[in-house]
Order: structure tokens, then sequence, then C-alpha cells
């Protein structure tokens, strides 16, 4: 069974409000792909494969890892926003594998400053959006359509 | 007493030592390592009496770093503290010695009504 939209919405702002100790607010509307330069990604290969996506603005990247580590604003380092963003994902795509068929794996997170990524073997089975620190954000669990796990990373035109 | 912290997130490890503080475990030393290879050095140089470790690292992940330590006869307690939580791994944890498995995200109660019985 896939995980819902709901489900992403409570892991999401269960992981906003003890880890990050942000306000984030549900049912925002949904951002332009071209806002969300960042995103943070890890895959799930086994009985059940796809992949969870947390995509948002830079300025929310930076935010984010500056709750993280309790930093200053201006203070993140670009290793400290992909370690961050890589955590985030890795802490709702854990969760969404307890809630997929097992038995499967985790991947490591990925981190990519990337407006153009495609999944042209994956559909979308669940999506939140947000708007934290008044910024957007989108979290996303693409399906793997054919069982294998590798999925290709495509520039649209 | 002597605490470990393993995850090869930087950003993990210092919201680990956070929730500890918030816990009311501030009076105990902290020591962090980046992942099970790094952790087995610490715990030769540390002797933590606690280890906190993620499941998912590269380099050494922390079911094998677990079962290294018990193949070499150390018998630190040892918990998870991971994104996953599913029941196999919790199996899988505790048959190879994990005294528990804490699920990312975490507060500060959880870490008191876990770690209170192990920090005597």
């Amino acid at each position: 069974m896939d995980p819902t939209s709901d489900d992403i919405n409570a892991l999401t702002i269960q992981v906003w409000e003890t880890v990050l100790c942000l306000p984030i607010e549900t049912d925002a509307p949904v951002p332009s792909a071209n806002e969300l330069h960042v995103v943070g990604m890890v895959n799930i290969t086994g009985n059940w494969e796809g992949s969870v996506l947390v995509r948002c603005t830079r300025p929310l990247a930076r935010s984010i890892t500056e709750a993280m580590f309790g930093m200053d604003p201006g203070e993140a380092s670009a290793d400290e926003i992909a370690d961050a963003l890589g955590e985030i994902a890795n802490m709702i795509g854990g969760n969404v594998k307890s809630l997929v068929p097992g038995p499967s794996q985790l991947s490591l997170p990925t981190v990519v400053d990337y407006e153009h990524l495609s999944f042209p073997q994956s559909e979308e089975c669940a999506r939140s959006s947000f708007v934290t620190e008044s910024e957007p954000m989108l979290v996303t669990v693409l399906r793997r359509a054919d069982g294998s796990a590798n999925h290709r990373h495509e520039e649209l035109s | 007493m002597k605490i470990l912290i393993v995850d090869d997130s930087k950003a993990m490890r210092m919201i680990v030592r956070r929730t500890l503080r918030q816990a009311g475990f501030e009076e105990h030393a902290v020591e962090e390592a980046e992942n099970g290879r790094d952790g087995l050095d610490k715990v030769e140089g540390f002797g933590p009496d606690l280890v906190l470790c993620d499941w998912n690292m590269p380099e050494l992940n922390g079911i094998d770093f677990l079962r290294n330590l018990r193949a070499k006869g150390n018998q630190v307690q040892f918990g998870f503290v991971t994104s996953e939580g599913t029941a196999e791994m919790r199996e899988m944890a505790s048959a190879n010695g994990a005294k528990f498995l804490i699920s990312k995200p975490f507060d500060g109660d959880t870490f008191r009504e876990v770690l209170t019985p192990l920090l005597k």
C-alpha cells in the first residue's frame, strides 16, 4: 500500500515541531517547481520501491539548517545545508519506509541544488505542500513504476 | 558517565546532544563519531558507558558496528537512534544486543524515559 498525502502531512509536521521547532502551515498552494531549487532525497528499494523528496527554496534550506544547528542567520555553509536537508529527507523517508510493504532498504540521503529534476519511470503517490518561514516547501513520494531501483535525472527543456 | 554519539550527520549529532541536555543528562561527558568505523576507534579511546548510534551510515553501518563490538567481547550499553523503526529492525537490533531503538524524530521526554534506567 502506498503512503498517503495525510501520512506525509503528519510526518512532516512531526519533524518540524520536534526537530526544528519552527511553525509550519499545511495545505499551502502548490509552489511552482522552478521556485524549489534545493532537493533532499532518499530512495527506498526492496518490496516497495520509490523516493521521498523534500523540495524547498534556497532561503528556506538555509533557515532549516540554521534552526537545526542553532546558528545565527547567514552562518550556515553549503556542506551544513546539504547535511541538514539530507537529514530532513532521511527522517521523513525512514518513517515512510515503515508505512510501505517490506522488507526494504533506505538509501543514504542525497541533496542537490537543481530545479529541473524529473523521474520519468516513477509516479507520484503522495504530495503535501507547506509554508514555513514564509517560504514554500513540497514533500512528495514517488513510486517506482517498473520495480527497478535506479532513477534517471533528466533536464527538462 | 560517558556517552558516545555515532551519526554521519553533524546536524543530527548536534540534535542528539541538545536532546540529551533537554532530558536532563547534561552532566555526562559526550563524544562523537561519524560512522561505525570511527565509532570502533572512539569506543577504544573514550570508553563510553552508552553508545547512541544511527543505523544507516557510510563506511560501517550501525548494526555491523554493534556486531563488531560484540564479536570483540565489548558489552557496552548500545542503542539505536534512527529514522527507521520497523519491527524487523527492532528484532535485529535486539538479537544483536542493542537495548533500545529510538525512532527519529524524538524529543527530550523519549530520551528521559528510555535512557534514565541506563545512566544511573
